[in-house]
């Protein structure tokens, strides 16, 4: 346990990832306070989802470490996963099965688990509970994960671009009502995307990541009060290739 | 998190992937009812049909379970499902293998579970499946997983693992044939169960380490794979290679039990064929050149080699073939001459194949070879045969050279278990020249023994049932008599005494020892023994001839009774001895009267036996 950490759901403490010669991470440190919703953003290939696979103990840096309520994610990965509910990027949940069956298999590699309110929001998702999950579309696949996600009521949900892929409808529904929802309720929140406008109505604070560097990491507000533009304007001017650090 | 939690997890991805493949046993179901309906749409018999499918059953799961319930998950980036759970890797991990393990095992059981209940094959007992079934299994299974992740990952590193395996199996393989050919068979239950656990304990700890510490990432889950496999398998192959060498350097301490053994015609080398004892494996012999005075000694190789080595009449050389049944053969000559005996390779001018048979003259200048289609002989040390001539169906064949220097050899112009001829081949080194000089007539799997310098030869006809032994000039082949009619005895021995008469041994209902002439005319016959026996006749010393009487067979306890072979009269019976030159495996070649006064006792001892005292002194082995 991690004195310094010990509060706060979720840190990483200059955690850098390279994949042989290759540097994809280097030195990033941030936290994310509890209740906050922290969008972090990147271009494609700036290391978001290596940093998510970190921060799920899914991947191993290869310096620095994630931490997660004080522990270090790597170690305890299986305990801590009690806590944290994760939406992956791309969905992963066995292709075979239906939404039914997976929310029965889910349930079972959970101490607590709410089988009824899981099933009311696939529900309210009007997902078809008997189709397999491969023969969902997109936009149902990620509303099923996101309903797993859920289902053991977690303190930290890491969402990795939960709306690539989703129409305008979906994406409102994932923003408005989930993270919305789950916001309010005081759940902390890390999420990756390129919905930039989607996210200024809910983010407490925002990180940015260039080339593997978090060049940015402040509160929303005053991030748009310093540049006095919009998020995707200054998205663009911290982002671009030739812009210098901003942090 | 509770361990309940993580077994309950377990059980529920078994569960999982059980029913995602829930169609295998369907199928296996089907599979079990073919062997039945066989006979009625006549494609096959139902027994072997029940386990051939049964096989290809349990092989196909293995397969196609192995190869997909992590490779396939961690190729297509859906391992991260479970990652994301609070279940340790060992509950995702050991989850996909049991449930490997059931379909594979459950698939197995129904299609072979009818056959084995009509009693079409035997259910096997515990000990296979310790020894064979469960290892196997795990092995296989464990194998197909690793070398599925390892293809799926795609990278470099899958190179360096066959490149990896390549250089282990050719480790295995090597050290395997190099044992077999020490005698100690390396693909038995004895090797095959640790070599099927120490490979089932690598994929096992491989596959644990891959979802340790390579989770959800299939390149990182294949590199960590990769090294806790070789880390495992490496130190294990080639353990098994510094043991196999080790084995093979076996010296006369290591003799526990004495097969053969003959002498120098003077001096203290002999060469003893024997089997290790613990801690080198069974089975394990070695021939060794071994000098009873100073403890020095050569190995000639491994044991079991119906060609013995020859020494030169001084007594100063021994020479001996190398590899005789392999593709390529060598020649070596221990220079006996010297305090450490050197070991020189010499040319042997014959093409590659088996030796059938090996003889050097007495002054050690000529050396023959019987091959399977070719007799040659040659001046040691030289490049080039200096005669060559076509011999016929292989056969281990006695050479002997005569007192000119010519070697005599018979050939078989038939197969050599049918009734025919017999030609006797003679090669002159002189003249460069080689002939059929006569022919012997035969009943058919004829076994010769030659006369001292060749000049009679000695054929047991059908010695495997109602045996005949006729005398022989061994130059023309002319009968000289029919010394034991055919149906007389159960068995027939013969060997010829230094003095070029011969000594025969009759079984049957009794043993009897006969001593005849050059001639063929009878000098005495003694009643050696009142019962059967399996008998060999050996001189021991001048004017002893030693009968070994082996009372149920080979490698049994054996007694020998020593006879003055002038008197014809019994000296005395030596209890549980026998003489050591009448190696079962060794006399079918042989080609002289043995050396003597070397025995083995029953505890497989080499014992030097005063034959007037009856002191006996252990050379080596029997504790």
């Amino acid at each position: 346990m991690n004195a310094g950490t010990e509060g706060v759901p979720l840190s990483c403490e200059h955690l850098s990832i390279r994949y042989g010669g290759t540097r994809v991470l280097e030195d990033v440190s941030f936290s994310v306070p509890s209740g906050c919703v922290y969008a972090l953003l990147g271009r494609n290939g700036a290391g978001k989802s290596s940093l998510v696979r970190c921060l799920v103990g899914q991947q191993r840096a290869t310096s620095g470490r994630a931490v997660l309520f004080g522990r270090d994610v790597w170690r305890d990965r299986a305990a801590l996963m009690a806590r944290v509910g994760v939406v992956p990027e791309e969905p992963d949940a066995p292709p075979e099965l239906s939404p039914a069956r997976l929310v029965a298999l889910t349930g079972r590699l959970y101490p607590r688990w709410d089988e009824a309110a899981t099933r009311e929001r696939l529900r309210r998702f009007a997902i078809p509970m008997e189709t397999r999950f491969a023969r969902l579309s997109k936009g149902q696949k990620g509303a099923v994960q996101l309903a797993l996600a859920l289902g053991h009521a977690p303190e930290l949900m890491i969402l990795d671009d939960p709306t690539l892929g989703l129409d305008v409808v979906a994406r409102d529904q994932v923003f408005s009502e989930v993270i919305g929802e789950l916001a309010d309720r005081g759940t902390t929140i890390l999420i990756t995307t390129h919905d930039l406008a989607a996210i200024e109505g809910i983010a407490d604070r925002v990180g940015m990541l260039r080339e593997g560097r978090l060049v940015l990491d402040e509160s929303l507000e005053a991030v748009k009060e310093r540049y006095a533009l919009p998020l995707e304007r200054i998205f663009a001017d911290v982002t671009s290739a030739s812009a210098g650090g901003a942090r | 998190m509770s361990e309940r939690v993580a077994v309950r997890g377990l059980m529920a991805v078994a569960a999982r992937e059980v029913s995602e493949r829930i169609a295998l046993l369907g199928l296996a179901v089907v599979v079990a009812a073919v062997p039945f309906l066989a006979p009625w749409i006549g494609i096959g018999d139902r027994p072997l049909l029940g386990v051939l499918l049964g096989v290809v059953m349990v092989l196909a799961a293995a397969v196609l379970t192995g190869s997909s319930v992590i490779a396939s998950d961690l190729a297509e980036r859906r391992l991260g499902f479970f990652f994301s759970r609070p279940v340790p890797w060992w509950s995702i991990w050991g989850g996909k293998m049991l449930a490997a393990f059931v379909l594979t095992f459950v698939a197995g059981a129904i299609v072979l579970g009818p056959s084995a209940a009509v009693g079409d094959w035997r259910l096997p007992g515990g000990g296979w499946w310790v020894r064979i079934g469960v290892p196997g299994l795990i092995a296989v299974i464990g194998t197909v997983n690793v070398l599925a992740v390892g293809y799926r990952a795609r990278s470099l590193w899958f190179a360096a693992d066959l490149a990896m395996t390549g250089a282990l199996v050719w480790i295995v393989i090597r050290t395997s044939r190099g044992l077999m050919t020490w005698g100690v068979w390396a693909i038995s239950y004895e090797f095959i169960t640790p070599a099927l656990w120490a490979l089932a304990a690598a994929v096992t700890v491989a596959g644990a380490a891959q979802m340790a510490r390579g989770r959800a990432d299939i390149t990182p889950s294949h590199r960590v794979m990769s090294i806790a496999l070789w880390a495992v398998l490496t130190p294990v192959a080639l353990g098994y290679a510094a043991w196999g060498t080790w084995v093979q350097r076996m010296g006369p301490a290591d003799v526990r039990s004495v097969l053969s053994a003959w002498s120098a015609p003077k001096g203290s080398w002999i060469v003893v064929t024997g089997r290790a004892g613990w801690p080198r494996p069974e089975g394990l012999s070695a021939t060794l050149l071994v000098n009873t005075s100073t403890q020095q000694f050569r190995r000639l190789g491994p044991g079991f080699s119906p060609l013995r080595p020859p020494f030169t009449s001084d007594a100063m050389r021994a020479v001996w073939v190398s590899d005789p049944f392999g593709q390529k053969p060598r020649l070596t000559v221990a220079d006996l001459g010297s305090g450490e005996p050197a070991l020189t390779d010499v040319p042997l001018p014959v093409p590659p194949g088996s030796v059938r048979g090996f003889a050097l003259s007495p002054d050690g200048r000529q050396a023959a070879i019987a091959q399977d289609a070719l007799a040659t002989v040659f001046a040691l040390g030289s490049q080039q045969a200096s005669v060559t001539f076509p011999l016929g169906s292989g056969r281990l064949s006695a050479i002997v050279f005569d007192v000119v220097g010519r070697a005599h050899v018979l050939s078989a112009r038939q197969d050599f278990l049918l009734p025919g001829t017999l030609d006797i081949l003679v090669l002159d080194p002189a003249t460069r020249k080689g002939s059929v000089t006569g022919h012997i007539d035969t009943r058919g799997n004829p076994l010769e023994v030659w006369g001292p310098g060749g000049e009679r030869v000695a054929v047991v006809h059908r010695q495997e049932r109602r045996p005949s032994l006729t005398l022989h000039d061994g130059t023309t082949g002319a009968l000289v008599a029919t010394l034991v009619p055919e149906g007389r005895a159960g068995r027939i021995a013969a060997t010829f005494l230094r003095d070029g008469r011969l000594a025969v041994v009759e079984s049957g209902s009794g043993v009897i020892l006969r001593v005849f002439s050059a001639e063929g005319a009878e000098s005495w016959s003694l009643d050696v023994s009142p019962t059967y026996s399996v008998t060999r006749a050996t001189e021991v010393a001048p004017g002893v001839i030693a009968v070994e009487l082996s009372f149920r067979g080979r490698g049994s306890r054996s007694d020998t009774v020593l006879v003055d072979e002038t008197a014809g009269r019994v000296i005395r019976r030596e209890n549980g001895l026998r003489p050591a030159a009448s190696s079962w495996f060794a006399w079918r070649a042989q080609a002289g009267p043995d050396d003597g006064s070397l025995f083995v006792d029953d505890r497989g001892a080499l014992v030097r036996l005063d034959i007037v005292t009856g002191a006996r002194q252990v050379l080596l082995g029997g504790s």
